[in-house]
Protein backbone atom coordinates (compact mmCIF):
# COMPACT_ATOMS: atom_id res chain seq x y z
CA UNK A 1 0.00 0.00 0.00
CA UNK A 2 1.55 3.05 -1.18
CA UNK A 3 0.95 6.75 0.92
CA UNK A 4 -1.28 7.73 -2.31
CA UNK A 5 -4.63 8.82 -1.77
CA UNK A 6 -7.21 6.48 -3.00
CA UNK A 7 -9.61 7.18 -5.76
CA UNK A 8 -12.95 6.21 -5.76
CA UNK A 9 -14.25 3.06 -7.84
CA UNK A 10 -14.70 4.00 -11.93
CA UNK A 11 -18.13 3.24 -12.20
CA UNK A 12 -20.71 4.82 -10.11
CA UNK A 13 -22.12 2.43 -7.44
CA UNK A 14 -25.63 3.67 -6.83
CA UNK A 15 -27.69 2.06 -3.78
CA UNK A 16 -29.72 -0.22 -5.73
CA UNK A 17 -26.21 -1.57 -7.47
CA UNK A 18 -25.84 -5.60 -6.10
CA UNK A 19 -24.06 -6.07 -2.83
CA UNK A 20 -21.51 -8.29 -5.02
CA UNK A 21 -20.50 -5.72 -7.06
CA UNK A 22 -20.28 -3.27 -4.68
CA UNK A 23 -17.97 -5.41 -2.70
CA UNK A 24 -16.23 -6.34 -6.19
CA UNK A 25 -15.59 -2.68 -6.92
CA UNK A 26 -14.46 -2.07 -3.10
CA UNK A 27 -12.47 -4.43 -3.15
CA UNK A 28 -10.56 -4.09 -6.81
CA UNK A 29 -9.81 -0.20 -5.31
CA UNK A 30 -7.97 -1.69 -2.69
CA UNK A 31 -6.29 -4.27 -4.04
CA UNK A 32 -4.72 -2.00 -6.41
CA UNK A 33 -3.15 0.08 -3.78
CA UNK A 34 -1.07 -3.32 -2.68
CA UNK A 35 -0.58 -4.72 -6.12
CA UNK A 36 1.04 -1.32 -6.94
CA UNK A 37 3.56 -1.28 -4.52
CA UNK A 38 6.71 -3.73 -5.12
CA UNK A 39 7.97 -3.25 -2.30
CA UNK A 40 5.32 -3.77 -0.26
CA UNK A 41 5.01 -7.14 -2.51
CA UNK A 42 8.64 -8.25 -1.90
CA UNK A 43 8.46 -7.30 2.24
CA UNK A 44 5.40 -10.13 1.95
CA UNK A 45 7.55 -12.34 0.72
CA UNK A 46 11.11 -11.25 1.83
CA UNK A 47 10.52 -11.27 5.03
CA UNK A 48 8.83 -14.16 6.08
CA UNK A 49 10.86 -16.09 4.15
CA UNK A 50 13.91 -14.41 6.60
CA UNK A 51 11.93 -14.66 9.85
CA UNK A 52 10.85 -18.73 9.55
CA UNK A 53 14.07 -19.59 7.89
CA UNK A 54 16.43 -17.84 10.51
CA UNK A 55 15.02 -19.41 13.37
CA UNK A 56 15.14 -22.98 11.95
CA UNK A 57 18.61 -22.25 11.26
CA UNK A 58 19.94 -21.12 14.34
CA UNK A 59 18.64 -23.35 17.29
CA UNK A 60 20.68 -26.21 18.13
CA UNK A 61 19.67 -29.31 16.91
CA UNK A 62 18.09 -31.06 19.95
CA UNK A 63 15.37 -33.47 21.04
CA UNK A 64 12.87 -32.11 23.48
CA UNK A 65 9.49 -33.82 24.53
CA UNK A 66 6.32 -31.40 23.98
CA UNK A 67 2.59 -32.41 25.07
CA UNK A 68 0.40 -32.26 21.70
CA UNK A 69 -3.05 -32.87 20.57
CA UNK A 70 -3.99 -35.80 19.18
CA UNK A 71 -7.43 -37.15 18.00
CA UNK A 72 -7.15 -39.73 21.10
CA UNK A 73 -5.72 -37.01 23.66
CA UNK A 74 -2.70 -35.19 24.55
CA UNK A 75 0.12 -37.22 24.06
CA UNK A 76 3.97 -36.97 24.81
CA UNK A 77 5.74 -36.73 21.80
CA UNK A 78 10.15 -36.18 21.10
CA UNK A 79 10.61 -33.58 18.35
CA UNK A 80 13.74 -32.08 16.99
CA UNK A 81 14.15 -28.49 18.26
CA UNK A 82 14.59 -26.53 14.91
CA UNK A 83 10.83 -28.37 13.72
CA UNK A 84 9.25 -27.49 16.68
CA UNK A 85 10.41 -24.01 16.48
CA UNK A 86 9.42 -23.51 12.86
CA UNK A 87 5.99 -25.24 13.93
CA UNK A 88 6.05 -22.20 16.62
CA UNK A 89 7.41 -19.33 14.19
CA UNK A 90 5.32 -19.78 11.22
CA UNK A 91 1.96 -18.60 12.63
CA UNK A 92 4.35 -15.87 14.21
CA UNK A 93 5.19 -14.46 11.43
CA UNK A 94 1.78 -14.93 9.39
CA UNK A 95 0.06 -13.14 12.50
CA UNK A 96 2.62 -10.31 12.38
CA UNK A 97 2.12 -9.95 8.54
CA UNK A 98 -1.34 -10.41 8.31
CA UNK A 99 -2.07 -8.53 11.53
CA UNK A 100 -0.32 -5.28 10.77
CA UNK A 101 -1.33 -5.56 7.24
CA UNK A 102 -5.00 -5.39 8.38
CA UNK A 103 -4.39 -2.48 10.73
CA UNK A 104 -3.30 -0.75 7.60
CA UNK A 105 -5.96 -1.31 5.09
CA UNK A 106 -8.57 -0.62 7.83
CA UNK A 107 -6.89 2.85 9.06
CA UNK A 108 -5.72 4.08 5.47
CA UNK A 109 -8.76 3.63 3.97
CA UNK A 110 -11.01 5.85 5.98
CA UNK A 111 -11.32 8.57 4.01
CA UNK A 112 -12.22 7.01 0.86
CA UNK A 113 -14.66 4.65 2.69
CA UNK A 114 -16.08 8.16 3.47
CA UNK A 115 -16.77 8.45 -0.10
CA UNK A 116 -17.62 5.38 -1.15
CA UNK A 117 -20.11 5.33 1.67
CA UNK A 118 -21.67 8.91 -0.20
CA UNK A 119 -21.76 6.42 -3.25
CA UNK A 120 -23.70 4.45 -1.67
CA UNK A 121 -21.66 1.75 -0.18
CA UNK A 122 -22.06 0.49 3.04
CA UNK A 123 -19.73 -0.21 6.18
CA UNK A 124 -20.14 -4.00 5.82
CA UNK A 125 -19.68 -4.09 1.97
CA UNK A 126 -16.43 -1.93 2.92
CA UNK A 127 -15.19 -3.98 5.25
CA UNK A 128 -16.01 -7.35 3.56
CA UNK A 129 -13.90 -5.81 0.63
CA UNK A 130 -10.63 -5.30 3.51
CA UNK A 131 -11.42 -8.84 4.73
CA UNK A 132 -10.94 -9.93 1.18
CA UNK A 133 -8.14 -8.47 0.34
CA UNK A 134 -6.83 -9.58 3.67
CA UNK A 135 -7.52 -13.05 2.35
CA UNK A 136 -5.79 -12.57 -0.74
CA UNK A 137 -2.87 -11.58 1.00
CA UNK A 138 -2.92 -14.46 3.79
CA UNK A 139 -2.97 -16.66 0.58
CA UNK A 140 0.27 -15.56 -0.55
CA UNK A 141 1.43 -15.26 2.55
CA UNK A 142 0.90 -18.57 3.97
CA UNK A 143 2.48 -20.14 0.97
CA UNK A 144 5.49 -18.28 0.69
CA UNK A 145 5.86 -19.82 5.15
CA UNK A 146 4.91 -22.94 4.18
CA UNK A 147 7.51 -23.18 1.72
CA UNK A 148 9.94 -22.35 3.65
CA UNK A 149 8.71 -24.00 6.66
CA UNK A 150 9.29 -27.47 4.72
CA UNK A 151 13.09 -26.62 4.72
CA UNK A 152 13.28 -27.72 8.35
CA UNK A 153 9.87 -28.94 9.03
CA UNK A 154 7.85 -32.09 7.41
CA UNK A 155 4.67 -31.94 8.77
CA UNK A 156 2.66 -35.41 8.97
CA UNK A 157 -0.82 -33.59 7.99
CA UNK A 158 0.17 -30.85 5.73
CA UNK A 159 -3.23 -29.66 4.81
CA UNK A 160 -4.21 -29.01 8.39
CA UNK A 161 -1.15 -27.56 8.58
CA UNK A 162 -1.61 -24.89 5.89
CA UNK A 163 -5.08 -24.57 7.38
CA UNK A 164 -3.65 -23.59 10.71
CA UNK A 165 -1.31 -21.19 8.97
CA UNK A 166 -4.21 -19.23 7.23
CA UNK A 167 -6.41 -19.69 10.60
CA UNK A 168 -3.91 -18.09 12.81
CA UNK A 169 -3.02 -15.17 10.33
CA UNK A 170 -6.61 -14.20 9.51
CA UNK A 171 -7.42 -14.52 13.46
CA UNK A 172 -4.95 -11.75 13.84
CA UNK A 173 -5.42 -9.95 10.37
CA UNK A 174 -8.88 -9.58 12.13
CA UNK A 175 -7.35 -8.34 15.44
CA UNK A 176 -5.40 -5.95 13.23
CA UNK A 177 -8.46 -4.56 11.44
CA UNK A 178 -9.88 -4.02 14.92
CA UNK A 179 -6.99 -2.60 16.49
CA UNK A 180 -7.01 -0.35 13.66
CA UNK A 181 -10.38 0.81 14.20
CA UNK A 182 -9.91 1.36 17.96
CA UNK A 183 -6.18 2.68 18.55
CA UNK A 184 -3.68 5.23 16.40
CA UNK A 185 -1.53 3.27 13.61
CA UNK A 186 1.64 3.73 16.43
CA UNK A 187 -0.28 2.06 19.16
CA UNK A 188 -1.70 -0.24 17.19
CA UNK A 189 1.60 -1.07 15.64
CA UNK A 190 3.13 -1.48 19.22
CA UNK A 191 0.65 -4.27 20.57
CA UNK A 192 1.27 -6.23 17.39
CA UNK A 193 4.49 -6.36 17.87
CA UNK A 194 4.43 -7.85 20.79
CA UNK A 195 1.12 -10.06 21.12
CA UNK A 196 1.44 -12.59 18.51
CA UNK A 197 5.10 -13.23 19.83
CA UNK A 198 4.39 -13.26 23.19
CA UNK A 199 0.75 -15.27 22.82
CA UNK A 200 1.68 -17.50 19.94
CA UNK A 201 5.33 -18.34 20.37
CA UNK A 202 5.56 -18.31 24.59
CA UNK A 203 2.54 -18.76 25.92
CA UNK A 204 1.06 -21.29 24.12
CA UNK A 205 4.50 -23.09 24.36
CA UNK A 206 3.34 -27.09 24.20
CA UNK A 207 4.04 -27.91 28.19
CA UNK A 208 1.69 -30.37 30.13
CA UNK A 209 -0.79 -28.57 32.33
CA UNK A 210 -1.32 -25.29 30.69
CA UNK A 211 -3.01 -22.68 32.43
CA UNK A 212 -6.88 -22.34 31.97
CA UNK A 213 -6.83 -18.80 30.78
CA UNK A 214 -4.24 -19.61 27.89
CA UNK A 215 -6.59 -21.67 26.09
CA UNK A 216 -8.78 -18.85 25.96
CA UNK A 217 -6.71 -16.62 23.72
CA UNK A 218 -7.10 -16.32 20.29
CA UNK A 219 -4.56 -18.07 18.97
CA UNK A 220 -4.64 -21.08 20.92
CA UNK A 221 -6.70 -23.53 18.88
CA UNK A 222 -4.48 -22.61 15.75
CA UNK A 223 -1.45 -23.37 17.40
CA UNK A 224 -2.88 -26.52 18.48
CA UNK A 225 -3.79 -27.66 15.21
CA UNK A 226 -0.21 -26.67 13.75
CA UNK A 227 1.49 -28.83 16.38
CA UNK A 228 -0.52 -31.75 16.07
CA UNK A 229 -0.39 -31.41 11.47
CA UNK A 230 3.05 -31.39 12.50
CA UNK A 231 3.70 -34.10 14.99
CA UNK A 232 0.56 -36.62 16.10
CA UNK A 233 -0.16 -39.42 14.27
CA UNK A 234 -3.94 -38.16 13.99
CA UNK A 235 -4.92 -34.87 13.99
CA UNK A 236 -6.49 -33.61 16.94
CA UNK A 237 -9.49 -31.79 14.09
CA UNK A 238 -11.65 -30.19 16.70
CA UNK A 239 -9.43 -27.66 16.99
CA UNK A 240 -9.85 -26.80 13.72
CA UNK A 241 -13.49 -26.16 14.24
CA UNK A 242 -12.96 -23.73 17.39
CA UNK A 243 -9.98 -22.12 15.26
CA UNK A 244 -13.12 -20.89 12.75
CA UNK A 245 -15.02 -20.00 15.72
CA UNK A 246 -12.65 -17.68 17.02
CA UNK A 247 -11.66 -16.07 13.51
CA UNK A 248 -15.32 -15.71 13.13
CA UNK A 249 -15.51 -13.91 16.58
CA UNK A 250 -12.84 -11.76 16.02
CA UNK A 251 -14.50 -10.51 12.47
CA UNK A 252 -17.73 -9.72 13.98
CA UNK A 253 -16.32 -7.91 16.63
CA UNK A 254 -14.11 -5.76 13.76
CA UNK A 255 -17.45 -5.50 12.10
CA UNK A 256 -19.13 -4.11 15.13
CA UNK A 257 -16.26 -1.47 15.38
CA UNK A 258 -16.74 -0.68 12.14
CA UNK A 259 -20.23 0.01 11.87
CA UNK A 260 -20.42 1.75 15.72
CA UNK A 261 -17.46 3.80 13.79
CA UNK B 1 15.67 33.22 13.58
CA UNK B 2 19.03 31.35 15.14
CA UNK B 3 19.83 27.94 14.55
CA UNK B 4 19.51 27.01 18.59
CA UNK B 5 16.12 28.91 17.90
CA UNK B 6 15.28 26.64 14.63
CA UNK B 7 15.87 23.63 16.54
CA UNK B 8 14.01 24.41 19.74
CA UNK B 9 11.04 25.53 17.11
CA UNK B 10 11.35 22.56 15.50
CA UNK B 11 11.57 20.08 18.76
CA UNK B 12 8.61 22.07 20.44
CA UNK B 13 6.47 21.47 17.61
CA UNK B 14 7.12 18.15 17.31
CA UNK B 15 6.22 17.53 20.49
CA UNK B 16 3.00 19.53 20.26
CA UNK B 17 1.83 17.54 17.04
CA UNK B 18 2.84 13.88 19.12
CA UNK B 19 1.16 14.83 22.75
CA UNK B 20 -1.89 16.43 20.78
CA UNK B 21 -3.78 13.24 20.19
CA UNK B 22 -5.19 11.31 23.06
CA UNK B 23 -3.51 7.42 21.70
CA UNK B 24 -0.35 8.99 21.27
CA UNK B 25 -0.31 9.89 25.03
CA UNK B 26 -1.70 6.14 25.79
CA UNK B 27 0.70 4.58 23.86
CA UNK B 28 3.87 6.15 26.36
CA UNK B 29 2.27 5.96 29.35
CA UNK B 30 -0.24 2.52 29.57
CA UNK B 31 1.35 0.41 26.88
CA UNK B 32 4.61 -0.21 28.00
CA UNK B 33 3.43 -0.94 31.76
CA UNK B 34 1.43 -3.64 29.68
CA UNK B 35 3.99 -5.15 27.62
CA UNK B 36 5.94 -5.55 31.01
CA UNK B 37 3.30 -7.11 32.91
CA UNK B 38 2.82 -9.60 29.57
CA UNK B 39 6.37 -10.56 29.39
CA UNK B 40 6.56 -11.56 32.99
CA UNK B 41 3.13 -14.03 32.38
CA UNK B 42 4.80 -15.40 29.26
CA UNK B 43 7.75 -16.03 31.11
CA UNK B 44 6.31 -17.99 34.11
CA UNK B 45 4.51 -20.44 31.85
CA UNK B 46 7.80 -21.14 30.10
CA UNK B 47 10.01 -20.77 33.17
CA UNK B 48 9.86 -24.79 33.79
CA UNK B 49 9.83 -26.04 30.12
CA UNK B 50 12.68 -28.56 29.66
CA UNK B 51 15.36 -26.93 27.10
CA UNK B 52 14.42 -23.61 27.65
CA UNK B 53 16.72 -21.33 29.34
CA UNK B 54 15.27 -18.83 31.14
CA UNK B 55 17.51 -16.49 33.22
CA UNK B 56 16.77 -15.10 36.61
CA UNK B 57 14.83 -12.25 36.42
CA UNK B 58 14.77 -12.60 32.75
CA UNK B 59 10.78 -11.44 32.36
CA UNK B 60 11.76 -8.23 34.35
CA UNK B 61 15.03 -7.19 32.06
CA UNK B 62 13.44 -7.99 29.18
CA UNK B 63 10.16 -6.67 28.76
CA UNK B 64 12.00 -3.46 30.49
CA UNK B 65 14.41 -2.94 27.92
CA UNK B 66 12.23 -4.18 24.80
CA UNK B 67 9.17 -2.30 26.12
CA UNK B 68 11.35 1.02 25.67
CA UNK B 69 13.60 0.42 22.57
CA UNK B 70 10.65 -0.97 20.14
CA UNK B 71 8.26 2.14 21.46
CA UNK B 72 11.97 4.96 20.65
CA UNK B 73 11.72 2.41 17.20
CA UNK B 74 8.35 3.41 16.04
CA UNK B 75 8.49 6.87 17.44
CA UNK B 76 11.67 6.97 15.14
CA UNK B 77 10.03 5.58 11.82
CA UNK B 78 6.72 7.61 11.69
CA UNK B 79 8.48 10.73 12.93
CA UNK B 80 10.31 10.47 10.21
CA UNK B 81 7.69 9.04 7.94
CA UNK B 82 4.89 11.13 9.15
CA UNK B 83 7.04 14.27 9.54
CA UNK B 84 8.27 14.31 5.78
CA UNK B 85 6.47 16.72 3.82
CA UNK B 86 6.19 19.47 6.78
CA UNK B 87 10.51 19.19 7.12
CA UNK B 88 10.31 20.02 3.61
CA UNK B 89 8.30 23.02 3.66
CA UNK B 90 10.44 23.89 6.78
CA UNK B 91 13.51 23.77 4.58
CA UNK B 92 12.13 25.86 2.21
CA UNK B 93 11.45 28.27 5.32
CA UNK B 94 15.04 28.38 5.99
CA UNK B 95 15.62 25.31 8.27
CA UNK B 96 18.60 23.09 7.23
CA UNK B 97 18.24 18.93 6.88
CA UNK B 98 20.17 18.26 9.65
CA UNK B 99 18.28 20.34 11.89
CA UNK B 100 15.30 18.81 10.82
CA UNK B 101 16.62 15.49 11.31
CA UNK B 102 18.22 16.32 15.11
CA UNK B 103 14.98 18.10 16.00
CA UNK B 104 13.64 14.70 15.20
CA UNK B 105 15.81 12.47 17.14
CA UNK B 106 16.17 15.14 19.76
CA UNK B 107 12.11 14.75 19.85
CA UNK B 108 12.56 10.94 19.42
CA UNK B 109 15.10 11.25 22.76
CA UNK B 110 13.06 13.02 25.36
CA UNK B 111 10.11 11.02 24.46
CA UNK B 112 12.18 7.82 24.95
CA UNK B 113 13.52 9.38 28.13
CA UNK B 114 9.83 9.93 29.07
CA UNK B 115 9.07 6.18 28.51
CA UNK B 116 12.66 4.99 30.33
CA UNK B 117 11.01 6.77 33.16
CA UNK B 118 7.96 4.96 33.50
CA UNK B 119 9.01 2.04 32.38
CA UNK B 120 11.81 1.73 35.04
CA UNK B 121 9.22 2.82 38.33
CA UNK B 122 6.97 -0.31 36.68
CA UNK B 123 9.91 -2.62 36.72
CA UNK B 124 11.03 -1.81 40.01
CA UNK B 125 7.84 -2.15 41.28
CA UNK B 126 6.84 -5.57 39.83
CA UNK B 127 10.71 -6.82 40.01
CA UNK B 128 11.94 -8.31 43.56
CA UNK B 129 15.15 -7.60 42.10
CA UNK B 130 16.83 -4.22 43.65
CA UNK B 131 18.99 -2.77 41.20
CA UNK B 132 23.04 -2.30 42.28
CA UNK B 133 22.90 0.88 40.46
CA UNK B 134 19.96 2.88 39.15
CA UNK B 135 21.56 5.30 37.28
CA UNK B 136 23.83 2.77 35.11
CA UNK B 137 20.50 0.96 34.29
CA UNK B 138 19.05 3.70 33.35
CA UNK B 139 21.26 4.77 30.90
CA UNK B 140 21.38 1.36 29.50
CA UNK B 141 17.86 1.64 28.93
CA UNK B 142 17.96 4.96 27.24
CA UNK B 143 21.29 3.20 25.34
CA UNK B 144 19.07 0.74 24.01
CA UNK B 145 16.42 3.42 23.23
CA UNK B 146 18.74 5.48 21.26
CA UNK B 147 19.72 2.19 19.17
CA UNK B 148 16.24 1.47 17.97
CA UNK B 149 15.00 5.35 17.60
CA UNK B 150 18.04 5.61 15.25
CA UNK B 151 16.51 2.13 13.43
CA UNK B 152 13.42 3.38 13.26
CA UNK B 153 14.75 7.13 11.80
CA UNK B 154 17.04 4.94 9.44
CA UNK B 155 14.30 2.33 7.89
CA UNK B 156 11.79 5.46 7.89
CA UNK B 157 14.34 7.21 5.75
CA UNK B 158 15.22 4.61 3.29
CA UNK B 159 11.71 3.07 2.83
CA UNK B 160 9.46 6.21 3.67
CA UNK B 161 6.55 4.40 4.13
CA UNK B 162 4.61 3.72 7.51
CA UNK B 163 3.57 -0.17 6.63
CA UNK B 164 6.39 -1.63 5.05
CA UNK B 165 8.71 0.46 7.20
CA UNK B 166 6.47 -0.59 10.17
CA UNK B 167 7.06 -4.50 8.48
CA UNK B 168 10.50 -4.43 8.85
CA UNK B 169 10.89 -2.84 11.99
CA UNK B 170 8.64 -5.28 13.61
CA UNK B 171 10.50 -8.38 12.14
CA UNK B 172 13.85 -6.74 13.59
CA UNK B 173 12.26 -6.29 16.80
CA UNK B 174 10.90 -9.35 17.63
CA UNK B 175 13.95 -11.36 16.28
CA UNK B 176 16.19 -8.94 18.25
CA UNK B 177 14.35 -9.70 21.33
CA UNK B 178 14.43 -13.56 21.31
CA UNK B 179 18.07 -13.49 20.26
CA UNK B 180 19.23 -10.87 22.99
CA UNK B 181 16.77 -12.13 25.73
CA UNK B 182 18.65 -15.81 25.66
CA UNK B 183 15.59 -17.75 26.15
CA UNK B 184 15.42 -19.65 22.70
CA UNK B 185 18.87 -21.33 23.03
CA UNK B 186 20.43 -20.40 20.03
CA UNK B 187 24.22 -21.72 18.75
CA UNK B 188 25.22 -18.68 15.86
CA UNK B 189 27.66 -16.12 16.74
CA UNK B 190 25.25 -13.73 14.77
CA UNK B 191 23.37 -13.69 18.24
CA UNK B 192 26.00 -11.75 19.61
CA UNK B 193 25.22 -9.13 16.81
CA UNK B 194 22.00 -8.26 17.57
CA UNK B 195 20.91 -4.34 17.95
CA UNK B 196 19.86 -4.99 21.91
CA UNK B 197 22.61 -7.49 23.01
CA UNK B 198 24.57 -5.08 24.51
CA UNK B 199 22.29 -2.92 25.08
CA UNK B 200 20.50 -6.05 27.58
CA UNK B 201 24.18 -7.22 28.55
CA UNK B 202 24.82 -3.60 30.06
CA UNK B 203 20.93 -3.67 31.77
CA UNK B 204 21.91 -6.88 33.06
CA UNK B 205 25.25 -5.92 34.62
CA UNK B 206 24.18 -2.80 36.00
CA UNK B 207 21.51 -4.67 37.66
CA UNK B 208 23.14 -6.89 39.31
CA UNK B 209 26.85 -5.83 40.05
CA UNK B 210 26.03 -2.34 39.31
CA UNK B 211 29.37 -2.21 36.74
CA UNK B 212 29.50 -1.64 33.66
CA UNK B 213 31.12 -4.25 31.17
CA UNK B 214 33.69 -2.23 28.54
CA UNK B 215 33.20 -3.81 25.85
CA UNK B 216 29.61 -3.99 25.95
CA UNK B 217 29.46 -0.28 26.05
CA UNK B 218 32.21 0.47 23.86
CA UNK B 219 30.06 -2.30 20.86
CA UNK B 220 26.97 -0.24 21.70
CA UNK B 221 28.31 3.13 21.48
CA UNK B 222 29.82 2.02 18.57
CA UNK B 223 25.73 0.59 17.02
CA UNK B 224 25.07 4.50 17.65
CA UNK B 225 27.73 6.12 15.84
CA UNK B 226 26.99 3.91 12.90
CA UNK B 227 23.35 4.16 12.80
CA UNK B 228 23.93 7.75 13.48
CA UNK B 229 26.53 8.28 10.20
CA UNK B 230 24.39 5.73 8.20
CA UNK B 231 20.45 7.90 9.17
CA UNK B 232 22.36 11.51 8.04
CA UNK B 233 23.63 9.30 5.14
CA UNK B 234 20.16 8.05 4.28
CA UNK B 235 18.71 11.83 4.77
CA UNK B 236 20.79 13.56 2.58
CA UNK B 237 20.77 10.32 -0.27
CA UNK B 238 16.95 10.88 -0.03
CA UNK B 239 17.05 14.34 -1.36
CA UNK B 240 16.63 16.15 1.87
CA UNK B 241 19.50 18.25 1.54
CA UNK B 242 18.64 19.62 -1.83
Amino acid sequence: MSDTIQSGPETAASSDTPTASRIRAATTVGSRDVYRDPVLLGMLVVLPAYFVGIWGTMVPDAVVPIHVATAEGTQEIPVAFPELMTALVAPVTGALLVGITGLFLVQRSVDADRRLTVAGFRGVELLVARFAILVAITTCTVGVITAVSLLHLTPDHIGWFVLGLALAAMTYGAIGALVGLVLGRMAGVYILLFAPMLELMLLQWPVEGTEWWVEWHPGHHAIQLILSASFAPDVATDNALWAVIVLILAGVLAMGANMAR
Amino acid sequence: MTSVGRQRAAVATGLRTFLREPTNLGLLVVLPPIVLLAFDLSMDVVADVPGLDVPSAAAELGGALFATAFLAGLLGLFQVVGAADPDRRLIVCGFRPWEMLLARVLTIGLASALVTGIVYVIFLTLSDLTPASHALAIVSLLVAALIYGLIGVLIGAVLNRELVGSLVLVFLADYDAFASLGVIPMDHTAVDYVPLSHPSNLLDSAVHDGTVATADALIAVTYVVGLAVLTLAAVTLRGDSS
